[in-house]
């Protein structure tokens, strides 16, 4: 019982710190639940042709090309707030501009990586894209 | 997914134990790293620390009130932000969604974020104004091991 609460716990941090310091919901796992490494590992097992299998492959190269930069962005955003938080005389309006840059970051990154999920979702049959994420 | 297509029950539910499944993983990974830290104890020891440090009493009890506000803000906001990271997944995941559908989820999600993220500075400012410098030392330490540790959490969530 006592575990199940700490684990419950560590699920609200994850939560809390992905979302309330700014991370989008299109980066990391949270948007398929689960890792781009875990999807490629899945897509080589699936029963595709080649030509398709390296054309989704290419794809999450790219996916990661923005997912890896955006989750940096996050962890420095998040570095940030911890040096703010830290001072006693910050400023409600230094915590403003580094959240609106935060939130922006974010945005930008789903803005390039919805575009990707597109042309997976092109790439691959209804069965397929279940398959993978279902 | 759009507006004209209700969300199905059953990939709702599908679509919520995966997101539950994967936050479950991340935790136990914490859980092996020896991360110790939760929220709720993080908050409970720094309300600790306040009582121990904080001597003059009307201070004190300002700075346990915002902070007692600050933890039902974030109870709050984790509870919206699950459904949202739930319903988003769903929509992820789902064939017929497009780009269009997920924008239109996180634009109504980014304004709920701004608005717990502007009241959770409030709330921080408030308790850092109710106490003096040096009782700031002690207590600042306490607080930024909450967010790092929430930070933390998120990082090795994901994945």
């Amino acid at each position: 019982m006592r575990h199940r609460r700490f684990q419950r716990g560590q699920i609200m941090l994850i939560i809390l710190g992905s979302l309330l310091l700014g991370g989008g919901a299109a980066i990391g796992t949270f948007a398929s639940g689960k890792s781009v490494k875990s999807l490629r590992k899945d897509v080589q097992k699936m029963q595709i042709e080649e030509t398709r299998r390296n054309e989704v492959l290419r794809q999450f190269d790219r996916w990661e090309a923005v997912s890896g930069p955006a989750l940096e962005d996050f962890e420095a955003y998040g570095q940030a707030m911890l040096e703010l938080m830290r001072q006693q005389q910050a400023s409600t309006d230094q915590f403003r501009d580094l959240m609106d840059r935060q939130r922006d970051s974010a945005r930008d990154a789903e803005d390039r990586l919805l575009p990707l999920r597109d042309e997976l979702r092109a790439t691959l049959t209804r069965a397929e894209w279940d398959r993978l994420f279902n | 997914m759009s507006a004209k297509q209700p969300f199905k029950p059953q990939r709702m539910t599908r679509a919520h134990a995966a997101l539950v499944l994967s936050l479950l993983l991340a935790s136990c990974s914490l859980l092996e790293s020896g991360s110790g830290d939760t929220l709720e104890g993080g908050l409970a020891k720094l309300r600790e620390t306040a009582r121990s440090v904080v001597a003059d009493p009307d201070r004190r009890d300002r700075f346990l009130a915002n902070c007692r506000e600050l933890e039902s803000e974030l109870l709050d906001f984790e509870r919206y932000a699950a459904e949202f990271a739930s319903e988003y997944r769903r929509a992820f995941t789902d064939y017929d969604s497009d780009a269009e559908d997920l924008h239109r989820l996180s634009a109504a999600f980014r304004e709920r974020q701004r608005a717990s993220q502007a009241r959770f500075v409030e709330l921080h400012l408030a308790m850092a104004a109710a106490v003096t410098g040096p009782e700031w030392q002690s207590l600042r330490e306490q607080e930024t091991r909450i967010i790092r540790s929430m930070l933390d959490a998120a990082l090795k969530g994901s994945g």
